[in-house]
């Protein structure tokens, strides 16, 4: 790593660039400080600024760049493996996209890293203060947080999950006949939102609980914990919550739910409306809370 | 100009900042002092509306924070080193701040330029040292060419280049009518900066007056004589009327007196001087003296007694000798504990 050296880089040029002469003569204007100061200014920046702030921010971090990867490398890698495995052993019929939901479970503990780091790195390091100091209004920092966010994964997690739809199409749509056009949209469009939705209620829950490690872990808790405590909850818990696990919710779309009469849109309706509640919760957090 | 009205802030039972007001003026620099744990970073987010209130209010040109348009223009922060995302460029950190705020972009590079980080601009900021960390945080606080500026402990983990550096800045600041406030917990630094000075301790103002003022009340002289007769000085000075008080280790202190003429005094009646030494306080004492009660993690128990304002004459000279020159500030927190001069006393006898 360079390390530039205070005294020949920094003091002197650094005093030459300032401006000469602590008068800091207005009318002299051969530094960046000899200029008047600015007007006062007239009109406010708006959420259009806040959006390209935080789109500056995510994505000049290594850790958006990595997590998307891994969660693309993750749906299409995996799911493509499947596919490949699956090979000459399909009957017409099958649910060629149902070979997905492994890597789609695998890619969706990305974006929750990712969503939870969004907001998570800035508590952690103290930027936070910086980000409220320049734009003291916490909703609309918040909102762009979500906003960039929100568009990011389901760009990201909506060409993933249709770039395996496509491989698996292709390999073993001869064997397996034609897939329902319903079942193509629920497993690309269906597996985006979710993808999103999930990176939404990650950024809630890093922003309620400002920790990144105790985030993820709540956030991974919440994915998997329903499945494992499904089964030992009782006969009338029980079931629910493996029906509406994220696990679930996640089959359903790949059309290997484990009920089929509750259809994987109502179970994706669900998780957003856990979702919204969580970013209503995280919206008055970060307005009440100091930082 | 920042004002603020009767500024409370609570956590739990324990009060941070109790009843400040006080008003930072343009066009000078404000240092901000006070022990660490005071309430100075509390207080500084406060003013940027980071932390709420429990009552009382700033107000920046009569505008609370909130309402301040755009908020780099106006004001620029610094308020820790490294608040900076660790795999994010100087670059893009200063890019961020600016798209917030309408700054123009260009403005990124000269601030840049002005802090000596145009070299490494692009690298990840996780790699910077401490004091390449504080260059960035006065970049981003300079970003928007703003009429006031607010530095937290600016100097910490700068070489003496460094600090000299933000030392002419921020004087350079104050004289184009920029209003500067400077916390920090090191009274030689501010002696070298400050044109005002605003102390706190346990949350509460200590002082809030012209640094040449605090300079005149506070660098009171003494001299200091040793001698193995010590009644027949003390009887020569009595003549003159001129009081020595003993101040521990068979040494005697004479406030404000003049050291010929005491010189004279003793050889006019024969006494023998081992010592005879012109003491000067610094301000550094000074400061701790005025603060030493309300230093919050204190190493003894106990209340102490000694009265919050400029030290008393008489006593001002002794301390900085008589606890060890190379002692660290805070080192003789404990023994200040145990109230005023009497504490120190029965130290230096033991």
């Amino acid at each position: 790593m360079a390390h530039p050296t205070p005294s020949p880089a920094g003091g002197p040029r650094a005093d030459a660039a300032y401006g000469d002469g602590p008068s800091g003569d207005a009318a002299h204007g051969d530094g960046p400080y000899g200029r008047p100061l600015p007007e006062s200014p007239v009109q406010e920046p708006g959420l259009r600024h806040a959006l390209a702030s935080e789109w500056t921010k995510i994505r000049s971090v290594p850790s958006t760049v990595w997590t998307l990867a891994v969660a693309v490398g993750a749906v299409v890698g995996i799911g493509g493996a499947a596919v490949a495995w699956s090979r000459g052993s399909t009957r017409p019929g099958d649910n060629i996209l149902g070979l997905g939901l492994g890597g789609f479970l695998v890619g969706q503990i990305a974006v929750i890293v990712l969503g939870v780091l969004t907001v998570t790195s800035e508590y952690g390091s103290g930027m936070i203060r910086t980000t409220l100091v320049v734009c003291p209004r916490r909703t609309r920092v918040l909102t762009a947080k979500a906003a960039v966010l929100a568009g990011l994964v389901l760009v990201a997690g909506t060409a993933s999950v249709g770039l395996f739809a496509a491989l698996a199409v292709l390999v073993l749509g001869p064997g397996a006949g034609p897939q329902p056009a319903g079942r193509l949209l629920d497993a690309v469009a269906g597996g985006g939102l979710y993808l999103t939705v999930v990176a939404l209620m990650s950024l809630a829950v890093g922003t309620l609980l400002r920790h990144g490690a105790g985030a993820i872990a709540a956030m991974i808790g919440f994915v998997l914990l329903p499945v494992v405590l499904g089964l030992f909850a009782g006969e009338r818990l029980g079931p629910y919550l493996l029906r509406h696990s994220a696990v679930a919710t996640s089959a359903s779309l790949f059309g290997s739910g484990l009920d089929p009469d509750t259809g994987c849109w109502r179970l994706l309706a669900t998780l957003a409306g856990l979702t919204a509640v969580l970013l209503a919760g995280a919206y008055a957090a970060a307005v009440r809370r100091d930082v | 100009m920042i004002e603020l009205h009767e500024l409370t802030k609570r956590y739990g039972d324990k009060l941070a900042v109790d009843r400040l007001s006080f008003a930072i003026p343009p066009g000078v620099v404000t240092g901000f002092l006070g022990p660490n744990g005071a309430g100075k970073s509390t207080t500084m987010r406060m003013i940027l509306d980071l932390d709420r209130p429990t009552s009382g209010r700033v107000l920046i040109d009569g505008r609370h924070y909130a309402q301040l348009r755009e908020p780099v223009k106006y004001i620029g922060a610094l308020l820790e080193a490294k608040a900076l995302h660790p795999g994010r460029s100087a670059r893009n950190h200063l890019l961020w701040l600016a798209q917030s705020n309408r700054v123009p972009v260009r403005r990124v590079d000269e601030v840049l330029a002005l802090v000596g980080l145009s070299e490494v601009a692009d690298k990840r900021s996780g790699g910077f040292s401490l004091g390449m960390g504080q260059r960035l945080g006065i970049a981003a606080a300079l970003l928007g060419d703003p009429r006031i500026l607010m530095f937290d402990e600016p100097v910490n983990g700068l070489d003496p280049e460094g600090i000299l550096w933000v030392r002419n800045l921020m004087k350079r600041l104050a004289a184009e009518g920029r209003t500067v406030f400077v916390s920090s917990h090191l009274m030689s630094e501010m002696a070298l900066t400050a044109d005002h000075l605003v102390v706190i301790g346990r949350g509460r103002l200590l002082a809030d007056l012209p640094m040449t003022e605090f300079i005149d009340r506070n660098s009171r002289s003494a001299v200091r004589i040793r001698t193995p007769q010590p009644e027949a000085l003390l009887d020569a000075l009595a003549g003159a009327a001129v009081t020595a008080e003993p101040v521990g280790d068979g040494a005697y202190e004479v406030a404000g007196g003049d050291a010929a003429k005491i010189g004279e005094l003793a050889a006019a009646a024969g006494v023998v001087l081992h010592e005879l030494s012109p003491q000067r306080a610094s301000l550094e004492e000074a400061f701790m003296r005025m603060t030493a009660e309300s230093v919050e993690y204190q190493a003894g128990g106990g209340s102490g007694t000694a009265a919050a304002g400029p030290p008393a004459p008489g006593g001002s000279t002794a301390e900085g000798s008589a606890a060890g020159g190379s002692a660290g500030w805070g080192a003789d927190w404990g023994q200040r504990s145990g109230g005023g001069r009497r504490g120190r006393r029965k130290t230096e006898e033991s």
